[in-house]
């Protein structure tokens, strides 16, 4: 069962450390992923948050806060201390759009675990090649190039089989699209 | 989503920083010119976004990072006592002589040195039956026995094997290794779960097929075993076997000379060799394995100090320096030299982290006793001061 922001924060208004362990087990998993979205560097963004979750609990930061806006204020803080961490490092950065990252990553964690399921499920069905570059690529962050030696193949085998791999996802996250609508409508 | 191929590989290298600065401005006008082109740029990225999320998640173990946010925000008094029972009044004296001067914070000098001592983390190396070696080091994998049985291999969670094998029953056996600096766990087939602490070794069947539950350790391990009366697990530790009827227990057998058998929960009998009378153990207590003799010395004790570690802590009650040192040699992966024997004789009485600074714990030791340490690349130095 999803425990609600809402419990978490009247734990927390009256310094109820459990309203912290809850809020920990809830959201940290995803923050790291988020942060990582800027530092493409999994154990960084680990510490990141680490850092952020033991500053909330010091500073009482949580006393005043919305359980509305909880989700939205915890992924901006994270996004903001992952910039101020940046050093020309990252790729994403560089990206003009990077505002319509904040839209799917709500989406993602609100319906985090059927997402997850989801993906892994059809990576699974995946042909062995195609698998290998897609973890290349999003699960260790390399480039392509570096995908390519660690695979031995070509620089343009990496980028076919990426979009290939990427296509077949397609019709599956589509209907994932679907699901939302259903899921959103049925609210 | 009405693209050509060639748009849609430049909208993922875009996504990637795969793109010339030339080909991205480019691209960055084609994107904003319509409305549809940014539908299309947007579906892709959720897509790649939502398949990088669910990848790296699960490289994240919530509970280990939990236990790691713990710690950090309860400042625990880590350090309890110091107990000088070898040393005499001469220690005491020199222990109180550095407080009285005000300048014991001049002595972390000569520990400090820029060489880094790591903390062990987690990794070991799995023996399949053909004899085939995997290490065991970052993610996920899964590999399936000649039997049928189906192993999960992932470097957080750990090794699961399946409660089933496809084809016909037999007895064939894996050894999970667990080097210096290294600590892991394992879930067998029977769904009980072993930690495997650092320099140690378990082997085990893949499949529980016989009448008893039989595996084999080296070096020290915590096992929490799933309660089944029909089939009796059984640990043996070089000759030493520790007969269980359900329960959690700690087995440390590093020193084949004295094997330490700890009862948290449950009933265990232990026998000292094949030959022994099995003695039982109740919760709390401390079982002292004479492989030569087969004879059993047990004693109450705190068990917190023998199971801590599986608990990422650093406990010892009372302990010599040489243990400790020996200990810290195992998870940190150094060499300790004594330069002058009588040092190994000090004890101590302590609580730490056991992925913290192994700086910390020789700072304190040096401030309270009569030992000096010196790190020397991969080394520590006890000497006398």
């Amino acid at each position: 069962m999803e425990i609600s922001d809402k419990y978490i924060c009247d734990l927390l208004s009256s310094d109820n450390k459990q309203g912290m362990n809850l809020l920990f087990k809830k959201y940290f998993e995803s923050l790291v992923v988020w942060a990582d979205t800027f530092l493409n560097d999994m154990d960084l963004s680990k510490d990141l948050v680490q850092d952020f979750f033991v500053k909330i609990w010091r500073n009482k930061n949580y006393r005043n806060w919305n359980p509305d806006k909880l989700p939205s204020y915890l992924h901006v803080s994270v996004k903001n201390m992952a910039y101020s961490k940046l050093q020309k490092k990252d790729i994403l950065k560089q990206t003009e759009e990077i505002d319509s990252f904040d839209k799917i990553y709500e989406e993602y964690q609100s319906n985090k675990e059927v997402i997850i399921q989801r993906i892994h499920a059809e990576i699974d069905k995946l042909p062995e090649k195609g698998k290998e570059v897609v973890k290349c690529i999003y699960l260790k962050g390399m480039k392509y190039q570096e995908a390519a030696d660690e695979l031995g193949v070509s620089l343009s085998t990496v980028k076919t089989q990426l979009v290939r791999s990427l296509k077949t996802l397609r019709t599956n996250t589509e209907k994932l699209g679907d699901f939302f609508l259903l899921y959103f409508f049925s609210k | 989503m009405n693209i050509t191929d060639k748009k849609y590989q430049e909208i993922v290298d875009y996504i990637s920083g795969e793109l010339t600065a030339e080909d991205k401005t480019n691209f960055e006008i084609w994107l904003n010119s319509s409305e549809k082109n940014k539908n299309a740029y947007q579906q892709i990225l959720r897509k790649t976004l939502y398949t990088r999320w669910s990848l790296k998640s699960t490289q994240v173990n919530t509970e280990l990072e939990f236990n790691k946010f713990e710690r950090r925000i309860n400042k625990r008094v880590r350090y309890l006592s110091f107990a000088a029972v070898a040393a005499s009044i001469i220690l005491l004296f020199s222990i109180a002589l550095p407080f009285l001067l005000n300048d014991g914070a001049v002595e972390d000098n000569s520990i400090a040195h820029s060489v880094q001592i790591e903390p062990g983390k987690r990794g070991a190396e799995l023996f399949l039956s053909t004899g085939e070696s995997i290490k065991i080091e970052e993610g996920i994998k899964e590999i399936r026995e000649k039997d049928g049985s189906v192993i999960q291999i992932d470097s957080l969670k750990g090794v699961e094997y399946s409660a089933e094998s496809k084809t016909k029953l037999e007895e064939i056996y894996n050894t999970l290794r667990v080097p210096r600096g290294r600590e892991f766990d394992i879930l067998l087939a029977d769904g009980t779960q072993v930690w495997l602490n650092a320099e140690s070794e378990l082997k085990y069947p893949v499949q529980f097929v016989g009448g008893k539950r039989q595996v084999y350790l080296k070096g020290e391990a915590y096992f929490d075993v799933t309660p089944n009366k029909e089939k009796a697990f059984i640990v043996h530790s070089y000759d030493q076997q520790v007969k269980v009827y359900g329960t959690e227990f700690c087995v440390n057998s590093y020193n084949q000379n004295e094997i330490k058998t700890v009862l948290v929960e449950g009933s265990v009998g232990v026998k000292a060799n094949s030959k022994g009378i099995e003695t039982k153990l109740k919760p709390g207590e401390l079982g002292l394995a004479n492989l030569v003799t087969g004879e059993m010395d047990v004693k109450k004790v705190n068990v917190r100090p023998y199971i801590a570690w599986k608990a990422g802590d650093f406990v010892f009650e009372n302990e010599s320096l040489e243990n400790i040192m020996i200990r810290l040699e195992r998870w940190y992966n150094v060499k300790v030299f004594f330069m002058n024997e009588e040092c190994k004789h000090f004890r101590f009485t302590g609580d730490m982290e056991r992925y913290s600074d192994v700086k910390d714990l020789l700072f304190f030791m040096q401030r309270t006793s009569n030992a000096k340490f010196e790190i020397n690349e991969n080394a520590i130095i006890v000497m006398a001061k």
